[in-house]
């Protein structure tokens, strides 16, 4: 147990590029939430979607 | 020996900022100073230019990487693995065995079959074309 | 995008709080994830190859590899870099990381970035890093005046470049690559459309560099330290080819006329620096000279805007940035052992170090442009673009792909034949970390082989 802790003491540093990458894939897909808010929305070229469509474009 | 002296001189008031005891009991009488001063003084310039002591004395798995053996022989495995194993094998399998997005490498191989087909056949390599014209339906005149 | 900008950024504080003993294993490790994660980026998976957009960011073929690049690079640097800062203090060590990891920052951003404006700034951002880098830890005097010659040339000729995308930005109302594509000729009057097309294409002309405006090169290539000296030959100056390419698309109705004495200083370049580096005596200086001349094909292949031109400059830039980095890494193994970087002295290396002759032929081979490899890929496909566009241009790279031929066995004959000096009989033996190091930069490049398409660009 004091091995482990010892462990985590040296190496705790590691985890900060995972967690680095975990942010960056969580604000990447609110990026594409938010790049997609208009689709299918244009007045012009909205259409309806065919059955078992979800979206458009993805 | 002047000449010798002044070479060191950088080193010469580190040295003296913090004299050692074996240093100043060693110093004699006769006048002779300077001799003594050098010969205690080469081995430390010799340190601080550049080291010539092999680290493989210490470690004799050297592999460039760190003076602690331990840390040394993890960097190389870790490099090892990183670099080698995960990087380039892995990464390039990912590379090579990517999907052939949008079938641009398939509609390369399909064409220069088309054209051999055609030229077997003695047809014009390419139709200026590329719809039929019989299968489009073009609004007649009086539509407008 | 920002899947590997946050997790870059986070290498800063990895490299400050790490322990000191697992300093570098712990950057090593995460640069390498970092570059396994960029692999994505080559993956193309858009019909506008426009791909892993964001508001600012986006990758497209063209600027995939050279980002990937950049990625691969990092761990490289680390690699290289380890034995000649072991003697610094630890604080310094940390510096160094940093530095490194700033410098791919805004690498990354620059060769990602989808606004004029952000390209610019981050063009910019980049010389801070690598002056800090050449001045600090480069290894004598002269390296204060590398620095200066590096900051003020790049700088002066980029001044011009800022005016023009205001210019532009006034006059379109975008800077926006995704838009400015689009657009039609813009319509200026001649006098000023000559003075804009200068100006847009001298700051990348510059960094490429040109033959001509090229002094800083050699200079900053010789006093930089191991991993400044990688960097630069490998993702630096190819930030002036992408530069070019994507500012060529605005400039491409115009640029006719113009681009003759830039082609022709380009070509004459290739002739004259591959000239000097047959008289170099400077193994550093030698290889500067010779990025130089590769550098004059590709600057050759984007001025005359053909898409074999573009594909083929894509091609030499990506095989010349690993081939010109392996060559920097081997002249510092030379360097850590002999401390000199003349070559007469570091005669004989085969006898001492006979793997290491090995690396050192087949990098050899490689800037010369040997078959399979990607290198010659390049250089034929810009040849015979060059060719295609006048047949006069045969002369100049033909002879320049000789003299290359010629300076690359010199350079091999130079450092690994011949009598072994006094002065080397004790040497340190090669260390797996070098040969590793070797390794990671020739086996891409074999790779590449098997799947060129990565590096082809959009124009295929």
């Amino acid at each position: 147990m004091v091995n482990f802790v010892a462990l985590v003491r040296e190496h705790w540093v590691n985890i900060l590029v995972p967690a680095g990458f975990v942010i960056g894939w969580y604000l990447d897909r609110l990026q594409d939430q938010k790049l997609t808010t208009f689709r299918n929305k244009s007045a012009l070229y909205s259409r309806e979607l065919k059955p078992g469509e979800e979206v458009t474009w993805k | 020996m002047l000449i010798r002296l002044s070479r060191f001189g950088l080193a010469l008031p580190r040295l003296l900022s913090n004299p050692q005891t074996r240093f100043v009991s060693q110093s004699k009488p006769s006048g002779a100073t300077v001799s003594p001063a050098l010969t205690e003084l080469h081995p430390v310039s010799e340190k601080a230019g550049h080291e010539e002591v092999s680290p493989f004395v210490k470690n004799p798995d050297y592999h460039g990487f760190s003076t602690d053996p331990v840390v040394d022989e993890w960097n190389m495995r870790v490099a090892f693995f990183m670099g080698i194993s995960v990087a380039l094998v892995i990464g390039g399998t990912f590379l090579r065995y990517l999907p052939d997005h949008g079938m641009r490498e398939w509609a390369r191989r399909e064409a220069e079959r088309v054209i051999l087909q055609r030229e077997k056949e003695g047809l014009p390599v390419i139709d200026e074309n590329y719809y039929d014209p019989n299968k489009i339906i073009l609004p007649s005149a009086e539509d407008k | 995008m920002l899947k590997i900008l946050i997790p870059t950024l986070l290498l800063i504080p990895t490299s400050w709080l790490a322990k000191a003993k697992w300093l570098w294993p712990t950057t090593l490790l995460h640069s390498f994830i970092i570059t396994l994660f960029s692999l994505a980026w080559l993956k193309n998976t858009s019909e506008t190859n426009w791909s892993t957009l964001n508001p600012y960011m986006a990758t497209d073929p063209l600027s995939s590899p050279l980002l990937t690049l950049t990625c691969w690079l990092l761990p490289l640097m680390i690699l290289a870099s380890q034995n000649h800062l072991a003697q610094d203090p630890l604080v310094r060590q940390r510096i160094y990381i940093t530095l490194l990891v700033t410098l791919q920052l805004s690498l990354i951003m620059a060769f990602a970035a989808t606004e004029l404006t952000m390209f610019y700034v981050m063009f910019e951002t980049t010389l801070i890093p690598t002056l800090i880098l050449i001045t600090r830890w480069g290894n004598q005097m002269e390296r204060l005046n590398a620095g200066t010659y590096f900051l003020f040339y790049t700088l002066a000729s980029s001044l011009p470049l800022l005016i023009t995308l205001l210019a532009l930005q006034n006059k379109t109302g975008t800077l926006s690559l995704l838009i400015i594509q689009l657009l039609g000729p813009i319509p200026i009057s001649p006098y000023v459309n000559i003075i804009w097309w200068t100006t847009s294409l001298l700051a990348f002309l510059v960094k490429m560099p040109l033959y001509g405006v090229h002094l800083w090169l050699p200079k900053a290539h010789v006093e930089a330290p191991i991993a400044g000296s990688m960097i630069l030959a490998a993702v630096l100056l190819k930030l002036g080819g992408y530069g070019m390419m994507r500012m060529m698309l605005i400039l491409s109705p115009l640029a006719k006329e113009l681009c003759y004495p830039f082609i022709i200083l380009a070509l004459w370049g290739v002739l004259m620096t591959s000239s000097i580096c047959l008289r170099q005596t400077d193994l550093k200086s030698l290889i500067a000279y010779s990025s130089v001349s590769h550098m004059g094909l590709v600057a050759a292949a984007i001025l005359i805007q053909t898409p074999w031109g573009l594909t083929g400059a894509l091609i030499l830039m990506i095989a010349h940035g690993l081939t010109s980095s392996a060559l920097f890494c081997l002249a510092n193994t030379n360097y850590e052992r002999t401390h000199s970087r003349t070559m007469i002295l570091t005669r004989g290396s085969q006898m001492i170090l006979p793997l290491m002759a090995t690396w050192w032929l087949i990098t050899c081979l490689a800037n010369l442009a040997l078959p399979p490899l990607p290198n010659l890929m390049g250089e034929l496909i810009i040849i015979s673009a060059l060719l295609g566009w006048s047949w006069w241009t045969i002369i100049f790279t033909g002879a320049g792909a000789l003299i290359t031929a010629t300076y690359s066995l010199y350079m091999y004959l130079m450092t690994q034949r011949g009598p072994v000096p006094n002065h080397m009989i004790s040497m340190n033996p090669s260390h797996s970390r070098e040969h590793l190091l070797l390794t990671l930069h020739l086996l891409p490049l074999l790779l590449l082989v098997f799947k060129p398409t990565t590096i082809w660009g959009s124009a295929y």
